[in-house]
């Protein structure tokens, strides 16, 4: 009797336990992040404003009561190390993961993912590959690369740029070798003309040769347009200025970083004809500025767009989970794709409805006024080129 | 015509960086037998310490890149003692995996520590502005980073050759433990090779921060291969070669652009590296490969 009392009591403590622990598990939303914290991909990891929503959102209460869990391991610019950390954050429980934001690792990583159902869902991915319906658990907080492409075409135009040079490379995919493309698509098919395509390479720190390529154009070109990253930009702007070749320069997003801003430093005139098409608008007074300087008081550093972005996601998934009811990963990727609108930190709001895999979201473009950043327009492009996925 | 001849001055610049670094890379693998490709980030250190001194002490450009150049040579002849003595004679595949060890244990220090993402220092602006001569216009950094090559081979030269020191270096590069028998201390004379290879550091690093205004983790990475593929092109160890290659490779690379069909623009250093193999193939051990059998590598 004493011993069946004891077995019985053992159960009752087993079962509690199971349950305590099950709902513990439901009131958890996990998300993973298999992303690089090192190596030459790091700038571009969402982390530190994923860590900053969350911890806003759950010192608010959570979402209905439920706390987020961010698991984060450093996978440098590993896609295998990525891979492996993905398997083992899902098998704990993570109901999205993010990744390194290029086609080659987040394919496999969605392929994995969706043996759980869940979601992989990206702060800042723009390249179009992962829109071609390889996988149809993969979502983007942001509009792909022809969309900032279009945004700073416009732009061009509205100043009355007829003849564009174009800077490619294959270094960066799609990024830096496409974008510039549909740029020129646009401009072409509103009677402007490609006069050159110049090729280059990352890391760069002398553009001589482009340069002397440029002065024997005639006309001089009215903008040129790269889809690069900084410093190098910077270098490009500066030498072209010293060389006379007062052309606007025209960008994507790789452009917004402080480093550009501080080439006016010494002569603000050098910025008057740079413009950039990016993700959020990071002006001084932006959403994007105030969000980063609460993040400051709570002591979690958030570096610039690409940090600033992962706040974006953590909402959205807070707004899936709400919808949801549970932390069911395909229930909460449903409620996402659902929505006609979703509230988000660096923009007014994200819609997944119409394209379920990226975001329909304005477009900033972003120059500079006596060495200032300015936001010269924030919309949803007209005219995007319609051949790209 | 005034194309080509700003496109060979173009040529020239780019040659001048690269023998400036790969003249670094080439004095301690004289002595040592040793590919420092931490050397990159003895540059990184180099652009750091300007982003440092600036921040805490004065912007004076003079004082930081006067600060740059002594950080340089600290951090070389630090790196030397605490990573490269302890395996100076373990098996040459040894040292290359120290080196590129260093290299990224110090990549994400400043990763870590400092920023991923670039950190501008624009205080050098100043040594770039333009200079029209006849139709030709030509940037006055490109004439300082040609001008203090050519001083740095002249003054390693007579370093080589007229200094106790340098002639050690020599000595050294041709047999080391019979130098030490002479009672020359092998240390001091690593030391020195270092330390000169952080000087050459140094300098690759005021001319690059002239002209990009910002340092990141990576900063010293690539041009440190430009300048291993230089030395493998002129000849390891041989510094004469180490110029040549450097100056050759910035030829090839801006010929390549210059040349080369837009639609083959991807292409680019798969051309470069085509003829750099072509090369190696007419001269497997590089153009001016030093005369091994008779030791004389210097």
């Amino acid at each position: 009797m004493s011993k069946l009392k004891t077995g019985t009591v053992l159960s009752g403590v087993a079962m509690a336990v199971m349950v305590a622990s099950s709902v513990a598990a439901q009131e958890t939303i996990k998300l993973g992040f298999a992303v690089p914290l090192t190596g030459e991909y790091a700038p571009y990891t969402s982390v530190q404003g994923a860590k900053c929503m969350a911890e806003m959102i759950n010192k608010a209460g959570g979402v209905d009561g439920k706390m987020f869990e961010l698991m984060v391991q450093d996978v440098g610019t590993d896609s295998q190390t990525a891979i492996s950390l993905s398997e083992k954050f899902l098998e704990a429980g993570a109901i999205t993961i993010s990744t390194i934001p290029f086609s080659d690792t987040m394919i496999p990583v969605s392929q994995i993912a969706s043996e759980y159902g869940a979601t992989v869902i990206q702060a800042q991915s723009t390249q179009v590959e992962m829109h071609s319906g390889i996988v149809d658990n993969f979502i983007t907080n942001v509009s792909p690369d022809p969309f900032t492409a279009t945004a700073g075409a416009n732009f061009a135009l509205a100043q009355g740029v007829k003849n564009v040079v174009l800077f490619t490379s294959d270094e960066g995919g799609s990024w830096s070798a496409k974008t510039p493309v549909w740029f020129g698509d646009v401009i072409e098919a509103n009677g402007g003309k490609v006069q050159a395509s110049l090729n280059f390479s990352f890391g760069t720190s002398d553009w001589s040769p482009q340069i002397a390529e440029m002065k024997k154009l005639d006309p001089k070109p009215d903008a040129v347009y790269i889809s690069s990253v900084m410093p190098d930009v910077g270098v490009l702007v500066r030498q072209m200025r010293t060389a006379g070749l007062d052309a606007w320069v025209i960008g994507s997003d790789g452009l917004d970083d402080p480093s550009l801003d501080a080439i006016g430093e010494a002569d603000a005139s050098i910025l008057d004809k740079v413009a950039f098409a990016t993700l959020a608008p990071s002006h001084a007074d932006s959403a994007m500025a105030k969000f980063r300087a609460e993040c400051a008081d709570l002591n979690i550093p958030v570096e610039g767009l690409f940090p600033a972005l992962g706040s974006d996601i953590v909402m959205a998934i807070a707004y899936g989970v709400e919808k949801a009811g549970s932390v069911d990963p395909v229930a909460v990727r449903e409620a996402m794709r659902a929505a006609d609108s979703i509230p988000a930190k660096t923009v007014a709001n994200v819609s997944f409805k119409e394209h379920s895999s990226y975001a329909q979201r304005t477009i900033p473009v972003i120059g500079f006024k006596d060495g200032k950043r300015v936001l010269i327009s924030n919309e949803i492009p007209e005219g995007v080129p319609g051949d790209w996925k | 015509m005034d194309y080509a001849i700003q496109q060979i001055l173009n040529a020239l610049s780019f040659g001048a960086e690269y023998a400036l670094l790969a003249l670094g890379l080439a004095i301690v693998f004289s002595i040592m037998g040793l590919v420092n490709f931490a050397h990159g980030e003895i540059i990184a250190a180099g652009g750091y310490s300007m982003f440092a001194i600036s921040a805490l002490l004065t912007g004076n450009p003079w004082v930081v890149i006067v600060g740059a150049l002594i950080v340089a040579v600290l951090t070389s002849v630090l790196l030397e003692r605490l990573a490269f003595r302890p395996v100076r004679y373990a098996d040459p595949a040894t040292g290359l995996l120290t080196a590129f060890g260093v290299s990224m244990i110090l990549q994400n220090l400043f990763l870590l520590l400092v920023s991923p993402r670039p950190i501008a220092v624009t205080n050098l602006y100043f040594l770039n502005w333009p200079i029209e001569i006849g139709s030709v216009q030509i940037s006055t950094l490109q004439i300082f980073e040609t001008v203090s090559t050519a001083v740095a081979i002249t003054v390693l030269v007579l370093f080589l050759r007229m200094s106790s020191f340098g002639i050690a270096m020599r000595a050294a590069s041709l047999d080391f433990e019979m130098v030490r028998l002479m009672g020359i201390k092998a240390n001091r004379v690593v030391a020195v090779a270092f330390a000169v290879s952080g000087l050459l550091a140094g300098l690759a690093c005021i001319f690059i921060m002239a002209r990009r205004g910002s340092v990141d983790p990576t900063f010293g990475f690539n041009p440190v291969l430009k300048a291993f593929v230089a030395c493998v092109v002129g000849g390891f160890g041989s510094l004469g070669g180490a110029v040549l290659g450097g100056f050759l490779l910035g030829a090839i690379e801006v010929g390549m652009l210059v040349v080369l069909p837009q639609s083959y623009g991807g292409m680019k250093e798969a051309f470069v590296f085509g003829i750099v193999a072509l090369i190696l193939v007419w001269r497997p051990n590089g153009i001016l490969s030093p005369p091994v059998e008779k030791g004389d590598k210097l």
